[in-house]
């Protein structure tokens, strides 16, 4: 297992050292001065001493050197955990990166576990119960909701419950006393919209595929081997068939985790939820191209983890896959 | 008598080959299979499959609304019309209540989307757009006596037989209410009549001063601020007073006509200020009827002359006025931007600016008596009381920020997205079926590195990259077209992966058959081998991840444009339009605007989906088993 991701992760390498160049090589050749945000011209009356606190700026940020340099001392400081400065913040990356990674991973946590929750028991049941009425609503549900932007549903959600009911904020974060009981208490009420959000945009998909998984399994000639020995219903589902409906399940995890972390930003977008996706969008609005840098990697890696992942789900989901 | 029974037998016949179906001699399955061609096959199944239908039915419905309905109503990029503001889906602007005909009508006066009528009965109608309350009249005026109405842009008054004012509607600027510091001076000099200008109100009391109230009322410096406003003879003040008659308002100015027939410019030192002729002012016309737009300002004297003076705006200016229109003239109208007369032999005339086709005058205007014309709403009754009306009929999906009808931009940025997505679904269809031809056939080091770099740009997540590279790519792109095209390039770079790895592996099959290696053994070329025999036999899987593609490419498309990284304003596209959505208030009031639009896309996204679903069952029926 563990000589698996050694090597997995070292397979890895090259693609993340392949992103990175090109990444880098797309921020540092767009228009726009970084130097010329923090500095803005006009700042300093007398040209010279702006001239010479604009060098003196692009000398700090390293501007001044090659690109392959340049690449090679980010890639190193990168290595070593120094994210760099951000211009938007006035503040180093490593310090503000991480209270929004955590609320990102908050909101994706908590709904792709309800998601899953959801999904796996109506796609079970709605695979079993092959056009009964019970599919035919998660079907057109399903159906609707992959073709609904998520943002629509998020819209829809607070014209209903912050708006007409009034129930729960229309958006925003709590600020006042963290870490007191009221904080918590107003941290989940601003919660439970953009969770929803998030976990019904998912959810269409996920009971579409489950459903389409257990169909796979249910129609194999195991399951009419293990009806025609008299099993139970219940051992033949649960035993037999949805233990080989797992894989194509765990795949669809993975690349939950990735769509839903990406496409996140949408949402925390609508419910002005200070998480890495509005961070990225900020830092795109205002050019603040060593943010957008890092917060691309930071997905790039993500990404790659989470395919990692999919790789060992897969092990123990099923004994026939060996990791080695 | 034979032959008209043959032709009636005939008729029967074709009616009845026509509608009733016939009876088809069952054939099996597979020998339905064998008769016809697998494309009729595929065909023949789709058709059966009502859900396709629904879904092509939704799909052209759209696409005409977008399509041709672009081709019809042409976009106007700069329209802007600040009376029009977010406007609730209306149609009925010029529906006058039939119980005010049938009481007879006393008067009619219009706002920005709104018209107020009073009938001989004395009861007030309201019709028209329903915002700002202003359709809810208020109690006490439904139970008074109404001798007389009169709108604002946004607001309404009424008056009771006994002098007293009812004012309800808008009331962000005070407008619709008495200001408490007139309260002393209406108890001592009682309103003799109001006028309602844009989101500012003007009264008249018994002594002839004037007062107004509205916009720019906590301005100190505004020029309309000075209230009371009191004329004197030759404009002395130690000589006699001159009541005041009516007034009209535009943003600068007011004008006002006097008792005596003159009239007189209450603002700024604007050009319509300025250029009164002399003749009005100094007695030598009497003026009975006065209008003001804008730039231009309007006067009728006794002698049915109409004076027109101003800055040459919106073709209202002199040389503009057609034939007859000033002259024997014994009423007159005007609105926002144009100017209706009335002759004294039941005629009417119209010019001014006809953007809203208020100058489009209905063919049937003759013997009219009188005419109601104050906005964009036009009003003509009849000798028979019959009442004709022209002019701005509403807003059928509302009106946006800007006062565009919403519909057009909903067809317009229907047409954007439709063609963005489309692309979008070409560019990453060509770069998957390439790849994954290329890697499939060939196999060995190519298709090592092929997939390599698909599973990486695979990897990515979508939409973050997908708006780092357009918020880069747009500061490269100047004109429109080309963050058009940079959008639909995102767009279908970063996603044909998922298309290139299924043919691949549709490929590495399909080359280990027989014909392959008979073509092969031909010696017809690699290149021929590809496109003409192996291609053909993975058609369906590309037409079938095209059209599902294309669904998730308006939806991404509108993810991106919501955001700003898409389709840029000013053209428009329904994600861009839904950015208006990111304001809270928007969602709150302004319901239309973000519903609408949402819906369009859903529609699009669904009857698309329902297709590419009924086309992957209709090609591979052992998947529609599942």
């Amino acid at each position: 297992m563990l000589k698996f991701l050694i090597k997995r992760i070292i397979s890895l390498i090259p693609v993340v050292i392949f992103i990175s160049i090109m990444l880098f090589v797309v921020m540092r050749s767009m228009p726009g001065d970084p130097v010329r945000y923090m500095l803005p011209p006009g700042s300093v009356q007398d040209p010279e001493i702006y001239q010479s606190l604009y060098d003196a700026m692009r000398k700090e940020l390293g501007l001044d050197r090659n690109i392959v340099i340049q690449y090679f001392i980010w890639v190193s400081k990168m290595v070593t955990g120094d994210f760099g400065y951000s211009t938007l913040y006035q503040a180093s990356v490593n310090d503000i990166i991480g209270e929004p990674l955590k609320n990102s991973i908050l909101i994706n946590v908590f709904s792709i576990t309800l998601a899953f929750l959801i999904s796996i028991p109506v796609g079970i049941k709605s695979a079993v119960k092959k056009d009964s009425l019970h599919d035919r609503g998660w079907q057109i549900f399903s159906l609707v909701g992959i073709s609904m932007p998520t943002f629509f549903i998020g819209l829809s959600l607070i014209f209903v419950f912050a708006l007409t009911l009034g129930w729960l904020p229309s958006g925003g974060m709590p600020y006042q006393n963290p870490g007191s009981p009221e904080y918590i208490a107003q941290f989940l009420r601003h919660l439970i919209l953009p969770v929803t959000t998030l976990t019904l945009g998912a959810l269409a998909g996920t009971i579409r595929y489950v459903r389409g998984a257990m169909l796979d399994a249910l129609s194999k000639d195991y399951i009419r081997t293990a009806r025609s020995k008299g099993l139970r219903e219940k051992v033949v589902i649960y035993s037999h068939a949805f233990r080989n409906a797992l894989i194509p399940v765990v795949t669809i995890l993975g690349f939950s985790i990735v769509g839903l972390f990406g496409g996140s930003a949408i949402t925390e977008q609508i419910f002005v939820w200070n998480g890495i996706g509005t961070v990225l969008i900020r830092a795109l609005n205002v050019k603040d191209y060593n943010l957008v840098l890092v917060m691309n990697m930071f997905y790039a890696v993500l990404a790659l983890g989470s395919n990692i992942l999919m790789d060992v789900g897969y092990a123990i989901v099923d004994p026939r896959v060996k990791l080695d | 008598m034979k032959t008209i029974k043959k032709i009636l037998m005939s008729l029967l016949n074709l009616l009845k080959r026509l509608f009733v179906p016939r009876k088809k001699e069952a054939i099996d399955v597979y020998k339905e299979e064998a008769l016809l061609s697998p494309g009729k096959v595929i065909a023949k199944r789709f058709i059966k499959n009502k859900l396709a239908i629904i879904g092509i039915g939704g799909f052209i419905f759209i696409f005409l609304f977008s399509f041709g309905l672009s081709l019809i109503v042409p976009l106007d990029l700069t329209y802007t019309n600040t009376f029009h503001r977010n406007l609730p889906p209306n149609y009925s602007y010029l529906n006058v209540p039939k119980q005010l005909v049938n009481e007879g009508i006393v008067e009619i006066s219009s706002g920005n989307a709104n018209s107020i009528g009073l009938s001989e009965a004395g009861n007030v109608y309201v019709w028209g757009a329903n915002y700002r309350d202003i359709k809810d009249i208020p109690e006490d005026v439904k139970n008074a006596n109404i001798i007389n109405v009169e709108a604002g842009s946004q607001h309404m008054m009424a008056e009771d037989s006994n002098g007293k004012w009812y004012l309800w509607g808008y009331n962000h600027m005070n407008q619709a209410q008495i200001p408490d510091r007139f309260v002393q001076a209406f108890q001592n000099d009682a309103i003799r009549d109001m006028f309602g200008g844009i989101e500012r109100t003007a009264a008249i009391t018994e002594s002839g001063a004037i007062y107004i109230w509205g916009v720019g009322a906590n301005n100190i410096g505004d020029v309309m601020n000075r209230s009371p406003y009191v004329y004197y003879e030759d404009d002395d003040d130690t000589k006699p007073q001159i009541k005041a008659v009516s007034v009209t308002m535009n943003f600068n100015n007011a004008l006002v006509l006097l008792e005596d027939g003159t009239i007189r410019m209450i603002g700024v030192q604007s050009d319509v200020a300025r250029a009164i002729p002399v003749e009005l002012t100094n007695g030598t016309v009497n003026v009975i009827q006065i209008g003001l737009t804008i730039y231009n300002g309007f006067a009728l004297g006794s002698n049915g002359r109409v004076y027109v003076w101003g800055d040459d705006a919106f073709g209202l200016t002199n040389a503009n006025i057609p034939e007859g229109a000033d002259n024997n003239i014994k009423s007159m109208g005007i609105g926002y931007e144009h100017a209706v007369t009335l002759s004294n032999d039941g005629k009417v005339y119209a010019w001014g600016n006809n953007r809203i086709k208020q100058i489009d005058l209905p063919n049937n205007l003759d013997n009219i008596e009188r005419i109601f014309i104050d906005t964009n709403q036009n009003y003509a009754i009849d000798e028979n009381g019959e009442v004709h009306t022209w002019g701005l009929k509403g807003f059928l999906l509302g009106s946006d920020e800007q006062g565009r009808n919403f519909i057009i931009q909903l067809i317009h940025g229907g047409r954007i997205t439709l063609v963005v997505g489309a692309v979008a679904v070409v560019i990453s269809t060509i770069i998957g079926v390439t790849v994954g031809l290329t890697a499939g056939f060939f196999g060995g080091r190519i298709d090592n590195i092929l997939m390599r770099f698909a599973e990486i740009v695979s990897s990515f997540p979508f939409l973050p990259f997908a708006i780092t590279l357009s918020a880069l790519l747009l500061n490269t792109a100047t004109t429109e077209i080309q963050r058009m095209l940079m959008v639909m390039f995102i767009l279908g770079v970063l996603s044909w992966t998922g298309l290139a790895r299924l043919i691949r592996g549709q490929i590495l099959s399909e080359r280990e058959r027989d014909y392959v290696l008979a073509a092969k053994a031909l010696g017809i070329k690699q290149r021929h081998i590809i496109w003409r025999h192996v291609f053909p036999a993975i058609i369906s899987i590309v037409i079938v991840n095209a059209t599902l593609g294309y669904a998730g490419s308006l939806l991404t498309e509108a993810g991106l444009s919501f955001l700003g990284f898409g389709v840029q304003k000013p053209s428009p596209s329904w994600g861009n339009i839904l950015t208006a959505a990111q304001d809270i208030n928007v969602i709150r009031m302004y319901w239309w605007r973000w519903i609408l639009p949402g819906l369009a896309i859903i529609i699009a996204a669904l009857s698309i989906n329902l297709m590419g679903d009924a086309l992957r069952d209709a090609m591979d029926p052992k998947n529609a088993e599942r």
